[in-house]
Parts: C-alpha cells; sequence; structure tokens
C-alpha cells in the first residue's frame, strides 16, 4: 500500500513566509492537482516532496519512510521546460535516471526504449533534444520521470509552455499513460480546466504564504473524454473554482 | 544554398586578390608585394630546408606549452566555475596576467629560463593558460542549475552530476577555448621567437631585412594557413566528439 | 565516479576524462622527439654569447669567428649564440648573469656603466660602423633641410649609437636637434620601407641595404659617421668584472677574442673567405645571394674606408672611446662621468694578438 504524507512543512525564503504547516495526503493510484495562482508557493511545496529544496521544518513520509530532504527514492519529476539534457539522445535521456542508478547499458536501454515508445515517440531514440518539438520534448521528459518506476510522479506544471492543441493532446497521452501505470500524482497547475479533466483531487491554493482554500473532490468517472469538458457540472466548478481564486486575491 | 554562400565566398577573395594585386603594382614590391609575387616567395621558401626545420622547431615547443596549458587551465577553469573557494584565490592573478601580453613577459623571461625550450614553453604557457582559465570559469559558472537539478532529483551524487551534467555542459566551450587558445599560443610563440630570432620568428626578422615585402609576406600567408588548418582541425575533432553541439550549431 | 561500465570511445571524449592522459602523453612524446640535447656530443666548454639578432655585412666575421672559429681552439666547443631582437638586451642579460659575454653596442654598455653596471668591454665586435643616413635625394638635400621642414629621422631605438651619431651631426652643423622628429623603428628593412613611402625623412642603414636601396630610386647617403668623428666606434665584445674573476673565464676571454681576430684577419686579406661566410651567416637572403658586382664594393668600403677589421683591435683604446664620448654627452646619452680606463679592458686582446703572433 503505497501512501504520501506531508506534514506541518513550513518554508521561507529569507523573512518572506512562502509555506505555513502545509499538511497533505495521497492515497495509491490517486492523482491529486495543486491549483493556485502563479507564485504562491505550489511548485515550492513540490520540490520540497521532490527534495531539492529544504524545508525549514516538517516531514515527508513516502511508503512509511522519513525522505525528508533526500532526492531519488521513489519520486519522478517532471520539469516544466522538459529540461532535457542536450548532449543525450532522446533514448538516453529517459534511460538517465537508471543510469544513476547502477543499472547496466542493454537493460536501461531497452526500458528507456519502452517507455520512449510509450509515450509515442517510436523511430525518435536517436533524436537530440533540440531537433524535437516542445509537445515531444515534454514526452521525453515524462517518458524520463516513469522510466525510474517511481511510485509517486511528480509533475511541476509539465504543460505550460506548450501551445493549447498540444497541451491538449499531451493531457490525453497523460491519462492514457498513467491509467496504463497507475501511480501517485501530483500535479501543479494554474489551468483550472486542467485540474479538473486531470485529477481525481484538487487543492486549491490561496496567494502567498500558501494554504489551502478549498479541497474538491472531482465527481467525473475515468476514463475522462474530452466531451466532460462540456458537461453542466465541470462548467459550475469551473466557475466557482475561479471565483474563490479571484476573490482571494482581491481579498 | 550552401553552393551559393560558397561561391559568394570565393568571389569575396577573388575581389581582395585583385585589389591586393592592383594596390602592389602600384606601390612597388618593397611596399607592397603583390599576390603572385607572393605566391612566388611561398613557393622559394617551401623549397628551403631551413624553412621546414623551423616550422617544426616551433611548432613542437609551441605544441608543448599548448598542451600544458589546457592541461591545467581546463581543469583550473572548472574548478573555479564551481569552487567559490578556487575563485577566490585564483581570480586576481587570472585577471592580471591575462592582460599580459608575450612582448611584455619575453625580456624577463629570457633573463630567468634563458632562451631554450623552457623559455617558450613558459610563454606560451602563461599567454595560453589564462585565456583558458578565464573562459573555463565563465563556461563553467553558467552551466544550466536547472539541468543540475534534473540530475539531483534523480538522486545523482556530486561525482554524477559532475560526469554526466557539468563536464558535457562545458564541452563546447572547452573546445571552443581549445580553439582560441591555439591562436594565441601561436601568436605568442612568434612572438616570442622574434626577440630570440630563432626558428619562425628568426626568419620573419629576416624577410624583414629584405627589401621587398614578398618573402615576409609568404612567411605570413604560411601562418596563416597553419593556423587556418589548427583552427579548422580542432573544430572537426570538436563535431566528432560532440555529435549533439555540431548537430545544433549546424541547423541554426 | 561510481559505475566503471564499459565507457565508449566517444564516452571518453565526451567526460573528457582521457584529456589530462592524452596531454601527458602527446607533451612527453613530443619532448623526447624534439632536439632537446643537440650539444651534447660536443667537447669543450660552451659559451653563451648574446648577439644582435641581424647579422649584416659588418657582422659577418664576428658569427664567423664564434660559430666557426671559436670551436678551433683547445678547451672550447662552438658557443652558444643568441640572436636579440633588442639591442638592449644583449647587455642586460649578461649584466644578469644569464649571459657570459655580450656583443653589445657602445651606448647601451657605456649607459649601463655609468649606472653603475661592473661592465668591462674587453673587444671590438667590429671597428667603426657600417650604418650611414640615407635619404631621398630628390626631396631631402641636407640635414639642415629635415631640420627646417621639422622633419623625421627613424631609428633602431632613441639612445642608441646611431641615435647618438646623428644628435652630434646636427650639433656639429649648428642645428637644436630639438627641430628633428625622432622615431623607434627596429628593423632596418623597415626603415627603408618607410623612407620609399615617404613617412620618414632619413634613416640609418648599413651600406650593403644603401647600396640596394639606390637600386630603386634617388637614395643617397646624407651622412656617413667616419667622416664626421673618424672612427665611430659602435660594438663592443663586454662582460662584467665579476664574471672575468676566474681564470677559466679569463681564458675563454681571450680565446673568444683570439677566434675574432683570425676572423677579422681572414676578412680583411681574403675576399673569397669573406664571401663564403656572408653566404653562411648574413640574415638577408639578398645579401646571401649577393654576386661579386654588389658585394665586392661593399667589401672594399668596409676594410679600406672603414676599417671594420682592424688585426690587432688597435682603436680599442681609452683614447678612442674618449673621442667620441663628448657627443654621447651632449646628446644627453651619457653624463659622462665614466673613468674609462677601468672600462676598457685590453689585457685579453693584448694576450689574444700575444698568442695569435
Amino acid at each position: 500500500m503505497t501512501h504520501l504524507s506531508v506534514s506541518n512543512v513550513c518554508k521561507s525564503f529569507g523573512s518572506v513566509p512562502v509555506l505555513v504547516d502545509q499538511s497533505l495526503d495521497v492515497e495509491e493510484g490517486e492523482f491529486v492537482a495543486l491549483l493556485g495562482p502563479s507564485g504562491c508557493g505550489k511548485s515550492t511545496l513540490l520540490q520540497i516532496i521532490n527534495g531539492l529544496v529544504p524545508a525549514d521544518r516538517g516531514t515527508i513520509l513516502l511508503d512509511g519512510k522519513d525522505i525528508t530532504g533526500r532526492t531519488g527514492a521513489g519520486r519522478g519529476m517532471v520539469f516544466q521546460g522538459a529540461d532535457l539534457f542536450p548532449w543525450r539522445t532522446a533514448l538516453e535521456n529517459v534511460a538517465f535516471g537508471l543510469e544513476v542508478m547502477g543499472v547496466g547499458k542493454a537493460e536501461r536501454l531497452e526500458q528507456a526504449r519502452h517507455y520512449l515508445h510509450l509515450v509515442g515517440l517510436r523511430g525518435f531514440e536517436e533524436a537530440w533534444p533540440h531537433q524535437l518539438s516542445g509537445g515531444m520534448q515534454q514526452r521525453v521528459g515524462i517518458a524520463r520521470a516513469f522510466c525510474i518506476r517511481p511510485s509517486l510522479l511528480l509533475m511541476d506544471e509539465p504543460f505550460g509552455a506548450l501551445d493549447v492543441q498540444t497541451r491538449d493532446i499531451l493531457q490525453d497521452e497523460l491519462v492514457r499513460i498513467w491509467e496504463a501505470e497507475r501511480k501517485m500524482v501530483l500535479f501543479v497547475t494554474h489551468g483550472i480546466e486542467e485540474a479538473l479533466y486531470l485529477a481525481d483531487r484538487i487543492l486549491v491554493f490561496s496567494k502567498r504564504p500558501a494554504h489551502v482554500l478549498r479541497e474538491i473532490v472531482v465527481p467525473f468517472e475515468r476514463p475522462r473524454r474530452e466531451e466532460m469538458k462540456l458537461d453542466s457540472t465541470f462548467l459550475e466548478l469551473r466557475r466557482e473554482i475561479s471565483d474563490l481564486l479571484r476573490h482571494d486575491i482581491h481579498a | 544554398m550552401k553552393l551559393r554562400s560558397r561561391l559568394t565566398n570565393l568571389l569575396g577573395i577573388a575581389l581582395m586578390l585583385l585589389l591586393w594585386q592592383l594596390a602592389g603594382q602600384n606601390l612597388g614590391d618593397a611596399l607592397l608585394a603583390t599576390p603572385v609575387e607572393a605566391a612566388r616567395a611561398l613557393v622559394a621558401t617551401l623549397r628551403e630546408p631551413g624553412f621546414w626545420a623551423a616550422l617544426w622547431q616551433m611548432m613542437w615547443q609551441m605544441t608543448i606549452g599548448y598542451l600544458l596549458a589546457l592541461g591545467i587551465g581546463v581543469p583550473l577553469g572548472i574548478a573555479m566555475g564551481r569552487v567559490p573557494v578556487v575563485d577566490a584565490i585564483v581570480k586576481p592573478w587570472a585577471s592580471m596576467f591575462i592582460v599580459v601580453s608575450a612582448a611584455a613577459v619575453v625580456p624577463l623571461f629570457i633573463i630567468l629560463m634563458g632562451r631554450g625550450l623552457l623559455f617558450s614553453t613558459a610563454i606560451v604557457f602563461v599567454v595560453t593558460v589564462w585565456y583558458v582559465v578565464v573562459s573555463v570559469t565563465e563556461a563553467a559558472r553558467a552551466v544550466s542549475p536547472k539541468l543540475i537539478d534534473v540530475a539531483r532529483s534523480f538522486a545523482a551524487s556530486d561525482a554524477q552530476r559532475f560526469r554526466h551534467v557539468i563536464l558535457p555542459a562545458l564541452h563546447p566551450y572547452v573546445m571552443i577555448a581549445a580553439r582560441v587558445g591555439f591562436v594565441h599560443a601561436l601568436r605568442a610563440m612568434v612572438t616570442a621567437e622574434m626577440f630570440i630570432s630563432a626558428g619562425y620568428g628568426g626568419l620573419l626578422n629576416n624577410a624583414g631585412l629584405d627589401l621587398s615585402t614578398a618573402p615576409l609576406f609568404a612567411l605570413i600567408v604560411m601562418l596563416m594557413v597553419i593556423s587556418l588548418s589548427a583552427t579548422t582541425l580542432l573544430r572537426w575533432a570538436a563535431d566528432r566528439a560532440a555529435p549533439w553541439y555540431a548537430s545544433r550549431t549546424r541547423d541554426r | 565516479m561510481t559505475t566503471f561500465e564499459p565507457l565508449s570511445r566517444r564516452d571518453l571524449l565526451r567526460a573528457g576524462a582521457g584529456t589530462g592522459l592524452m596531454i601527458g602523453m602527446g607533451a612527453t612524446g613530443l619532448i623526447t622527439l624534439g632536439p632537446v640535447a643537440e650539444a651534447v656530443a660536443e667537447t669543450g666548454r660552451v659559451l653563451k654569447v648574446n648577439t644582435l639578432a641581424a647579422t649584416a655585412a659588418i657582422n659577418v666575421p664576428m658569427q664567423a669567428a664564434l660559430k666557426a672559429e671559436l670551436a678551433r681552439i683547445a678547451g672550447f666547443a662552438a658557443p652558444e649564440v643568441r640572436p636579440t631582437a633588442k639591442i638592449p638586451q644583449i647587455a642586460s642579460e649578461v649584466i644578469a648573469g644569464a649571459a657570459d659575454l655580450g656583443d653589445a653596442d657602445v651606448a647601451s654598455s657605456l649607459a649601463a656603466a655609468e649606472a653603475g653596471a661592473d661592465i668591462k668591454i674587453i673587444g671590438l665586435s667590429y671597428n667603426n660602423t657600417s650604418q650611414v643616413v640615407v635619404v631621398n635625394a630628390d626631396k631631402t638635400k641636407s640635414l639642415e633641410g629635415i631640420a627646417q621642414e621639422g622633419g623625421t629621422i627613424a631609428v633602431n631605438s632613441i639612445g642608441d649609437f646611431m641615435y647618438v651619431m646623428l644628435i652630434g651631426a646636427l650639433i656639429k652643423r649648428q642645428i637644436d636637434p630639438k627641430k628633428v622628429n625622432f622615431i623607434e623603428m627596429g628593423s632596418s628593412g623597415d626603415r627603408a620601407r618607410a623612407l620609399m613611402a615617404g613617412r620618414v625623412d632619413a634613416v640609418p642603414m648599413h651600406i650593403e641595404q644603401a647600396a640596394e636601396l639606390a637600386t630603386k630610386g634617388n637614395y643617397q647617403i646624407l651622412v656617413r659617421p667616419w667622416e664626421e668623428f673618424g672612427n665611430w666606434l659602435s660594438a663592443v665584445v663586454m662582460t662584467t668584472g665579476k664574471w672575468l674573476e676566474p681564470d677559466a673565464n679569463k681564458t675563454a676571454a681571450v680565446a673568444v677574442l683570439k677566434a675574432v681576430l683570425t676572423s677579422f684577419r681572414k676578412a680583411n686579406g681574403d675576399y673569397g673567405w669573406y664571401k663564403e661566410q656572408v653566404g653562411l651567416y648574413a640574415s638577408s637572403k639578398s645579401l646571401k645571394e649577393a654576386d661579386d658586382a654588389f658585394l665586392k664594393p661593399v667589401w672594399q668600403t668596409l676594410t679600406t674606408d672603414i676599417k671594420a677589421f682592424p688585426a690587432d683591435m688597435q682603436t680599442m683604446t681609452p683614447d678612442e672611446f674618449a673621442k667620441v664620448l663628448p657627443v654621447y654627452k651632449e646628446a644627453g646619452a651619457l653624463k659622462g662621468t665614466l673613468k674609462l680606463d677601468g672600462i676598457i679592458d685590453r689585457t685579453y686582446v693584448d694576450q689574444a694578438v700575444k698568442e695569435l703572433g
């Protein structure tokens, strides 16, 4: 039984408090979106969970193990701009995590090929990152995170830099891959529609210092379909969240 | 497209040679030998055994100083770019010595080291190494912190981050430093040799005594050829070693 | 690095891990390939002698003495002849102890002595000078003309023996030297070109260069130093008093002077020998390849008018030097406080002459 438990995390940058006593729990196979205005601190929370940024206080337990302040160990991160290594081919980028873990070359390339095909990039194994479009680069970024078979997937506004069409396609792809290989996901976004479309549960964050304004359990069945975005409940929820955020900003 | 730009290049060169020829014919060979005269002098120069001996002497002595400058400059530059303490210690020296030209230190070095291998190697080294250090430092400092974060998030150790992120990120800049460093090294070597009138610098000195400028131009053209071939060779080696970079710069 | 799985060659290059190794191997290889230990096989003492970088017609016997004659004397191998582009550097290296002997110019040697250096002048590299001042006769008729026009004269370096000679020549004609601009131009080839281009009005150059330049236009000799000042001493064999203390070095000094005197005597008496030496040691290609029609008049001027190679260096006396000293003083190159008796030391020349017979 996998489980993520974040308790009482505090973080300030200098004298500016960014996170005050944040706690959250993610159950096995649950897709949780962290939704909030830009710069509210939700990305910082994600980086603390990832171990890239140290917390001032608080603990993070993954499957019962204390992983506070450590990277790796069951977590895979997808970065906003894909951030691929330009000197590695698409395949070598996907294999990076396994290489760091010391997996042999044949084995890790085999695994990487599997995930590269899974994200729809068959035939692009030997391509250099600069030869790929932004959407294709982010597919490689997703495959790179999946390749280490993490129990928790961390995604930091992964589609934020993409155009609308590409973003829609990649959302569907992500859902498809995730449904095939269910794991806990923490998905940071400022897109209300994106959060509603992808997540089981949405934590709506306030402006800085971030706290949860509301927790919304998304009532839609899986597998999700594009038509759902026209559903009246969907539109109602979207308006509600939008009002909530606007109200918070002007408060 | 490629062919057209080649043709434009050739046309430019032809035009320049024509202008040179006309100017040379007007001024006479004592002031400006024509390209035809220079080419003739070049053929004569290449036939002299003394020329090849001088060229060889210059190249092997320069190469030692150059390789030492790279061998020490690159690691030192990386250390300065990544470790603030090293930077704090070395930076003042680097910014002081980088402005020193070969001509300024040659007389002192002659007195300290004589005129042998040690002297020429040392001159080439001190003129080249600081250039290499400073450019590699800049590159090492500019290694994308995002990519280092990516490696960290995959739990890469310090050594793994160095091996998998910093070194490959530096590769193109090291190759550029090697290329420009070569030009610095060659120039320093020629300056040093002209002071002690040895090797190729000695040939340049002697050619300067002749009334005709043709032999002098022939030697200068040879220097250009050497510099150009070496940098082309280094570029080729860099492209072979870093196909990703070659492909990226070619696509641009 | 934690993993040592098979690295491909590309990996190695990319990682730069092999760079250090390659550099080390490359450098070692080059050192062993290069002509490092050239002079090991020879026997006898190898002296370090600094000389001028450019060998003109007048420098040839001195070069022949160093490169061929000295090794014929028992106990001596061919010296390490060290050409030096900047004239003052020749004496300063000897003073610093980086060289045994210098084929230096009078100006920088005497200036160093006046500044307190322990200089000894023990011989002549040649007597007098072969440099003359050349002008474009279509434009320039006299030094007075240059001064009136505020003209420019290019010299090798301000303060050297030709600069001093020119100042002396100006003063002798009651011309204010301040009316002439002096600029530095290292190579006599460059000076000749500057004159041809009309950038300067007069330049000093060697007589053979003047002869060659005369074929390019109406370039004529305006000043001959020996006509102005008799014997214009310019280049000497010098070292320091400290270096001369050990007996071994005294012997070495005599040996070098014997070699130089032998060369002088051959150059005076044997045009064929002289021509051969020019072919071997002259710097300029055109001088090396000069035919008799060109070279013989040059040799005649050197041996008769200039008396460049005196058989016993008989002009190397404090009295001879004393004649040129006032000019240096007037030109501001020396204060004139020197005691020449302590600096000009004929001991070794006299010994060399005695041994040669």
